[in-house]
């Protein structure tokens, strides 16, 4: 097939993403359904629910560890947060929160993430999120995330539909910067460095041009500083932003969009910062 | 053809509009099955058989066969207790029953199933040279004999989920000629379905005042090289299901309840979604509900005794929208309930709410 | 302030519903979790270097433009990897077009045809009777053992992971119509295994070819 022509639309059967539910085979659940806070050193081994009448507070200075465990086989560690009521991270420059794998010798993937799904709020502030498969999830939920540092993640920040506010943040050393799919949800992504990851920003699909991504930093990305997926045919508005250079030749060549493989959407990166600008989180 | 054919009970013994078909059960008892009236239009169809399959895969050959249709259309077909797909053929006239699967439940009740007759004819096949191993597809939708826009053709690799969600791949909606092209369709044996939804929505279960076809030459194989053009006839919906659907053959497990919204009001035309799988979004469902009636009610039968994980939103296939009323049921942490062989569980309540809307 | 892990686990087997602070040194005992990572797609492979190759190609290409999870599921030999096809373990793997007809017991009255119309064949007979699609040939032809041909390599996929996945058919066959993958190719790519990462060797190629 060389293509899906005219008047064709190729369809998914996803009825919703990422909507998870706990296993069945233990009796034992951690489940917050009142006010809880955290402070000091907290273990996670296994999934820690936050359920819609729960709110959890982690107080500054704050360190969770995510215990390693593989239930599914899958090479990717489950233990996790969930949260389908109220987050709020409350870290401060001096004394972050810290997500951390429990291993000795920790990796990308050792815990799973932590996921906001159908949430009713989060507010997360100078949080470090670091070896899981992604660091934070956030879908269907309103969020808001400044002074974040994901790290040696797969994915450092991912959402969908998702009006999340993300400022001020550090992603770096990650597979994806940033990975997102709109669909009909429009975010807010300003001045944060996304460095050193493979791919700064990864729009997979159904992105539409509804999110402001501007006044970001992006270098040092290996592989591209921007990846649109295969099915990502809509043009990204991405200008005023720094691209790790101002030759508007190397600037293009950092994208895998619509100039690189026809059929997908090209990134709108015009007019775009000729200096490096410095910023909150700038290493 | 009124396509969905409800299980009220027999009460009037003619129809006042041949058109309408409602279908009820018949309350003089003997032996289970199907029964009802072929027509065209307001006309009877003498001569008709209505023929019942194991499957909508109707090349595999009929189970069962009603003898030919009276003078005034009427016909009758014994059938055991079991699921069936029905369909109807009078020489060049033909019908599919929009309620398959029909649900014989007893040897005792026979349920009434009209079908309004369109002719379908042959698709018309040529070839292409330049498309080397893809083939073509192209067609038009009517509603006697109208061109209708807003249709969108469906296009699914078997029968096996009922042809729900959004299929394999699907049409732009037609055009106010009426016309689809589906380009590129790597060559293979389709299913083809048109649906067009008052809802505007591209899934979901087909409800009242919808227009829809299920193609008389299902499967259709589609070979490299080629264009096919088909013609679609479709039927209206002409009234909606019973909340309380059909009853499945006794021991299979089920439940129900109410959907409310956050201010506990009922929450009526939301569907509910039993999944085996706690990842809900990454499997097409075990289960869904016809839509909530007014009260919110909902009951679902479920395929097999297990543990399954619920929610409810008012679409189907992809991801909620935003705006969308969209909420899992709260009763348990990981938004499960498990069943047993035969076990029916009450109250099993959802609460919904708009996404991402304050 | 430490506390015993079994103490903890016996407190927190109650459902928490009250304002609760937990201090210094919590361990929430939870469920064993399924993945929400993606769907992920298992692809099945014989360990042979060329075999090797073509499935790493395919998987990267896969993983990297959809972001869908791809694991590569190594099996000894063909038998094992077919079987695994049968038991609808393995969502796509690697046939070959003569191989499969012989499998099928249609290699006689294939002879005759060209080897379009062996590829149209193999093609309907998975169809209708496995529930397996084949796409487009990749431009290699597979070997056995001894270097006989197997006939013309492509992608199987099986009929419930492309309606999950309706777009791989675009995606992998951009190997074989955009970027043929010639025997000549595919032998230069597992020599250079040799020396290098076969992943490596692979994503570089895609990149150099502009598929990633």
């Amino acid at each position: 097939m060389k293509g899906l022509g005219a008047g064709v639309v190729a369809v998914v059967a996803v009825f919703w993403s990422c909507t998870t539910a706990a296993g069945s085979d233990t009796p034992v659940q951690s489940v917050i359904k009142g006010d809880v806070r955290w402070r000091g050193e907290v273990s996670v081994d296994g999934i820690a629910i936050v359920t819609r009448e729960g709110r959890l507070t982690i107080e500054a200075g704050t360190t969770v560890r995510f215990l390693q465990r593989d239930d599914d086989g899958d090479g990717i560690g489950d233990s996790e947060l969930r949260v389908e009521g109220v987050l709020r991270v409350e870290g401060t420059p001096d004394r972050p929160v810290l997500f951390t794998s429990a291993a000795a010798r920790p990796a990308p993937a050792d815990w799973k993430y932590i996921m906001i799904n159908h949430g009713r709020d989060a507010a997360v502030s100078n949080a470090v999120v670091e070896y899981a498969f992604s660091g934070v999830q956030i879908h269907y939920t309103r969020g808001t995330f400044r002074g974040l540092v994901s790290r040696h993640n797969v994915d450092g920040f991912r959402f969908s539909t998702a009006p999340v506010v993300l400022e001020d943040s550090l992603l770096t050393r990650n597979e994806n910067g940033i990975r997102f799919e709109e669909r009909g949800a429009g975010a807010s992504v300003r001045g944060n460095i996304v460095t050193d990851n493979r791919f700064g920003l990864f729009a997979v699909i159904k992105c539409e041009g509804l999110s402001v991504m501007e006044n970001n930093l992006f270098e040092n990305n290996s592989e591209y500083n921007v990846k649109m997926g295969e099915r990502q045919t809509t043009d990204l508005p991405l200008s005023c932003n720094w691209w790790g250079t101002s030759l508007d030749g190397e600037i293009r060549a950092s994208f895998f969009d619509g100039r690189m493989e026809p059929g997908l959407g090209r990134v709108l990166y015009e007019p775009y910062l000729k200096e490096r600008p410095t910023l909150a989180k700038s290493p | 053809m009124s396509f969905l054919c409800p299980t009220e009970r027999m009460v009037l013994p003619v129809l006042a509009a041949a058109w309408l078909l409602l279908c009820a059960g018949d309350a003089a008892g003997g032996a289970g099955g199907v029964e009802g009236r072929l027509v065209r239009g307001t006309e009877p169809v003498p001569g008709g058989r209505v023929a019942a399959f194991a499957s909508a895969d109707f090349s595999q050959g009929p189970a069962s066969l009603s003898s030919p249709s009276a003078a005034d259309g009427r016909y009758s077909l014994d059938l055991p207790p079991g699921s069936y797909y029905l369909a109807a053929t009078a020489g060049a006239l033909w019908a599919y029953c929009g309620q398959n699967p029909v649900v014989v439940t007893d040897a005792d009740t026979r349920t009434w199933i009209g079908f309004n007759m369109s002719p379908w004819p042959e698709p018309v096949v040529r070839t292409v040279e330049e498309m080397e191993l893809d083939a073509r597809l192209s067609g038009v939708a009517l509603l006697e004999g109208e061109p209708q826009e807003d249709v969108t053709i469906s296009l699914y690799l078997d029968d096996e989920d009922g042809f729900r969600g959004l299929g394999f791949l699907r049409s732009s909606p037609t055009g106010p000629d009426g016309r689809f092209l589906i380009d590129m369709v790597p060559s293979g044996r389709y299913f083809l379905l048109a649906r067009r939804r008052v809802s505007g929505l591209g899934v979901g279960p087909v409800v009242k005042g919808d227009l829809f076809a299920y193609y008389r030459y299902n499967p259709l194989t589609l070979a490299a090289g080629t264009a096919t053009d088909v013609v679609l006839p479709l039927v209206a919906k002409r009234q909606e299901k019973d909340v309380r659907g059909v009853d499945l053959p006794e021991g299979r497990p089920a439940f129900e309840g109410t959907v409310r919204n956050r201010e506990g009001e009922p929450a009526a035309g939301v569907h509910v979604f039993a999944y085996r799988e706690p990842t809900m979004g990454h499997f097409k469902p075990a289960a869904l509900s016809s839509v909530t009636d007014d009260r919110g009610s909902y009951r679902i039968t479920l395929p097999e005794p297990g543990k399954y994980y619920i929610g409810a939103r008012d679409g189907y296939g992809d991801s909620p929208s935003p705006g969308e009323r969209f909420g899992h049921y709260e009763g348990t942490p990981d938004h499960s309930i498990t069943l047993h062989e035969g076990q029916r569980l009450r109250s099993v309540d959802i609460t919904v709410e708009r996404v991402l809307v304050p | 302030m430490m506390m015993k892990r079994s103490t903890l686990r016996t407190l927190l087997l109650h459902t928490i519903t009250v304002a609760v602070t937990v201090a210094v040194t919590v361990t929430v005992p939870a469920v064993p979790s399924h993945a929400c990572v993606g769907r992920k797609l298992i692809l099945g492979s014989v360990q042979t270097g060329r075999a090797d190759m073509a499935s790493r190609l395919l998987s990267i290409l896969i993983n990297e433009r959809t972001g869908t999870t791809v694991e590569v599921k190594f099996f000894e030999d063909a038998a094992g990897l077919l079987d695994a096809v049968g038991k609808g373990k393995v969502d796509l793997y690697v046939d070959h077009v003569d191989n499969a007809l012989i499998r099928m017991g249609r290699s006689g009255d294939s002879e005759s045809l060209g080897g379009e119309e062996r590829f149209k064949l193999v093609k309907r007979l998975f169809d209708e009777e496995l529930n397996l699609i084949w796409l487009k040939p990749m431009g290699y032809s597979g070997r056995d053992a001894g270097g006989a041909s197997l006939g013309p390599a492509a992608v199987v996929v099986k009929k419930d992971t492309l309606k999950k996945f309706p777009a791989l058919p675009r995606l992998l066959e951009k190997i074989g119509t955009r970027v043929p993958l010639d025997d000549d190719r595919l032998d230069d790519l597992v020599k250079r295994a040799q020396s290098e990462k076969p992943a490596r060797v692979a994503r570089d190629f895609l990149k150099e070819v502009k598929l990633i």
